[in-house]
């Protein structure tokens, strides 16, 4: 069931009257009932997985919180650990780890012969596992108590509009909330309503519009020339942000229709300035998930300079592997951790060079922002691409400049579309950016009124609709 | 309850705004010099049609043709067009325009079936088109339920895009064929492929079937071509003579067979269009065959 689909939208209408028709634990029997449901569309093989899963972390989460023996804490914390691992190791990197232990033994001469299975990736595990690993971790770090009720905690970890493709929301944010009522509110219609549409639009016209250009760069490479391969590049990293922060948004916007605050998962990423920024702004669930849960475990900065290298190049390696089984995501996390390695080694002789060949503030911007950005689109296709050997390809012939004529554009319509609305998403964001609109829609009636239709206008003029998945589905 | 009737008159806007807008762009839309709008706008009058895909568009140096044949030609190939559209077109084209003497048919769109989302590009037509708006519904009836709901879906599609890059520079796209070069690489490729073989879609032979007797009821001369493919190419497909004839046979007149007729790799953008170096020599070919003229 995609956010995109008539499906969905049906499901949503009948499941928000149920909601604000109910209140209390019979909200919370709502909210649950229609996050399975959600959930058992895609597959009802895995309702049992995501139930197990819940089972195992408030059990778990329970005995953490009641012991005081410190052994037995950390055992139930480990065991938790273990146990979403290992589903998340077995259905996402089974095969994976087999694969490329085959290859290595080939290489090696070895005679084995290793059997992979035909395993199917439940929808969203990456996310669920990581979210409910947050809970008992802070339950043992004692930064949380644990949720007494069942019903609670099980919504908690399936609610439907995070619950395949994120935001990670940590319990110690969203569990509190779902403990009050939280009755239906204008404002909160409004405000979410906004993002909702605001996602769509990033979607369906900006993201889905995009794929339709780059899906026919990287599907033949081969046919195109330096300038269309790097035009492909480009809007890729539109694409895959407009995707992303697009289902964030529909996430957010719908938790907020129905009262709850979630924290924001995308902060106009492409304007950073450095590549710590631009962890700090890109997946800032995931990024601070990593960072509080294997960085700062590992060590974090706390222990020289060779270590915090290697804490960040782990963690970055680690990160890209979460994102898919495929040594092309390994390499992608490996390219950003070099990056934040080689930002801390030379960052501040740029800031003494800088100052001593007088660059002005807003041009020194200017020049880290289109670094950061370059390089960042550089690992991009590392993840785009089919795989590592294509990436090396695609990047060699774009450094070749072998043919730079920008009538050698293929598609040129499509490309065209895809310019004229990243650049009214670049409008409508540094607006954002200098005048928060989400507040602007409360104050002004007008200014809702037109800036809804005209969302609709365009979703309605330019979105390009079909079976396109969410990029992050399958993660 | 003052959210609500924002929320309710933001809904009433883009209604309003939906039906305004679609009208500005049917407008837009039909100003425009590319070839679908000038067809349902009756703007056309040529002694031969071409048709076929993105192999028709770019077998034909339409300025070349026109004054080397001393005739009025227009080519109303484009990309990924499949017979259905095709016969679709054609019949829109008697309807609204002169009849002409001659339709020259590509014959390789048979290869390819239709896919939805190139039958849903021509629903900015659907205003002028029956045939076009029947076929649509056909593949998918909740496109057709969204353009009722909102007009401007409608022009939601490259097709409309097209029609308005070409209304911004006042140019035809009758000459929209592919300028770049094949690149080495893929000729490389190309030759180190293994066999395939030309596959023809029942639904679509039939379809192309069905524009033939169209255009024979309607007493215009047709010719069949199969254009060019680039030599390493033709070289690998298996049952080329076996698919001309079979063609020849399911349309009951003989396709004329030019797909190995250019034998330089220069002459190609990629595997199966040729360049404008190719399209020239090609299209001086098919005037020298008698097919254009």
């Amino acid at each position: 069931m995609f956010f995109n689909s008539l499906t969905f939208l049906i499901f949503l209408a009948i499941f928000l009257v149920l909601y604000f028709a109910s209140s209390g634990r019979g909200r919370l029997w709502i909210c649950l009932l229609g996050s399975y449901t959600f959930y058992g569309w895609w597959d009802y093989r895995f309702l049992a997985l995501i139930v197990f899963s819940t089972l195992v972390d408030y059990w778990l989460g329970m005995l953490i919180d009641r012991s005081e023996e410190p052994a037995k804490r950390k055992s139930a914390v480990i065991l938790s650990c273990i146990v979403n691992l290992g589903f998340l190791g077995f259905f996402k990197y089974f095969n994976f780890f087999i694969d490329s232990f085959q290859h290595v033994a080939d290489t090696m001469g070895l005679g084995t012969s290793l059997t992979t299975l035909d395993i199917i990736l439940p929808v969203g595990i990456s996310f669920y596992t990581f979210q409910s690993m947050s809970y008992t971790i802070d339950v043992y770090r004692r930064q949380l108590r644990m949720e007494p009720d069942l019903l609670r905690f099980a919504t908690f970890i399936a609610f439907f509009p995070q619950l395949v493709a994120g935001p990670i929301v940590r319990a110690r944010d969203f569990l509190p909330q779902l403990h009050d009522d939280h009755p239906f509110k204008w404002d909160n219609v409004i405000a979410g309503t906004g993002q909702v549409l605001a996602g769509y639009f990033k979607k369906v016209v900006v993201a889905d519009g995009a794929a339709l250009a780059v899906d026919r760069v990287f599907d033949q490479p081969g046919l195109h020339t330096s300038i269309g391969l790097s035009v492909g590049v480009f809007l890729y990293a539109f694409q895959i942000y407009c995707d992303f922060s697009g289902y964030s948004d529909i996430a957010i916007g719908l938790a907020r229709v129905m009262g709850f605050e979630f924290p924001e998962n995308f902060r106009t990423p492409y304007i950073s300035k450095s590549f710590s920024e631009f962890w700090q702004r890109w997946h800032i669930s995931l990024s601070s998930w990593l960072r509080d849960y294997l960085y700062i475990p590992l060590g974090g900065n706390r222990n020289g300079a060779f270590q915090t290298y290697r804490n960040l190049l782990i963690t970055m390696l680690l990160g890209g592997l979460w994102h898919g089984a495929d040594w092309k995501f390994v390499i992608w996390g490996g390219l950003h951790g070099l990056y934040l390695v080689v930002q801390r080694l030379i960052g501040g002789r740029w800031q003494r060079l800088r100052t001593a060949l007088w660059i002005p503030n807003w041009l020194n911007n200017w020049l880290l922002m289109a670094v950061v950005f370059t390089f960042t689109c550089v690992a991009w296709v590392f993840f785009r691409a089919s795989s590592a050997y294509e990436a090396w390809d695609i990047l060699g012939r774009i450094v070749s400049l072998d043919g730079i004529n920008p009538g050698s554009i293929r598609n040129k319509i499509l490309v065209g579309k895809s310019f004229l609305v990243i650049g009214l998403l670049l409008v409508a964001e540094e607006a954002n950016r200098r005048v928060p609109l989400q507040p602007l829609l409360l104050r002004s009636p007008a200014f809702c009124v037109v800036s809804f239709a005209t969302m609709l206008w365009l979703i309605a003029l330019l979105g390009v609709f079909g079976s396109n998945q969410f990029i992050y589905f399958q993660f | 309850m003052k959210r609500g009737i924002t929320l309710l008159l933001a809904v009433v806007v883009f209604f309003v705004g939906d039906r305004i807008g679609g009208r500005i762009l049917d407008n837009l839309l039909y100003r425009s010099p590319q070839r679908f709008p000038t067809l349902y706008s009756g703007r056309f009058d040529a002694d031969t049609v071409v048709i076929g895909n993105s192999r028709g568009l770019n077998m034909l140096d339409w300025p070349f043709a026109e004054q080397e044949s001393d005739t009025s030609i227009i080519n109303l190939s484009h990309n990924a067009m499949p017979p259905q559209i095709a016969r679709a077109i054609f019949a829109d084209y008697l309807e609204h325009n002169p009849k002409p003497k001659r339709l020259v048919i590509e014959v390789s769109n048979v290869t390819t079936p239709t896919a939805e989302g190139t039958m849903l590009d021509y629903k900015p037509f659907w205003g002028r088109s029956d045939r076009l708006r029947n076929l649509g519904k056909a593949f998918s009836p909740l496109t057709a339920a969204a353009c009722r709901v909102t007009h401007l879906y409608q022009y939601n599609s490259e097709m409309f895009l097209r029609a308005m890059s070409y209304l911004a520079s006042g140019n035809t796209d009758q000459n929209a064929g592919m300028r770049m070069m094949i690149p080495p690489a893929l000729v490389e490729e190309t030759e180190a492929m293994e066999p395939i073989e030309l596959t023809a879609d029942p639904q679509e032979v039939e379809a192309l079937r069905g524009l033939v007797d169209d255009a024979r009821a309607a007493e215009v001369d047709v010719q069949l071509v199969l254009a060019p493919y680039l030599p390493a190419y033709a070289a690998r497909i298996s049952n080329l003579d076996e698919f001309v004839n079979d063609m020849s046979e399911a349309l009951g007149q003989e396709v004329q067979d030019s797909s190995r007729s250019l034998d330089a790799t220069d002459e190609f953008a990629d595997r199966v269009h040729m360049n404008p170096k190719g399209t020239r020599k090609f299209t001086q070919q098919l005037i020298d065959q008698g097919i254009l003229k």
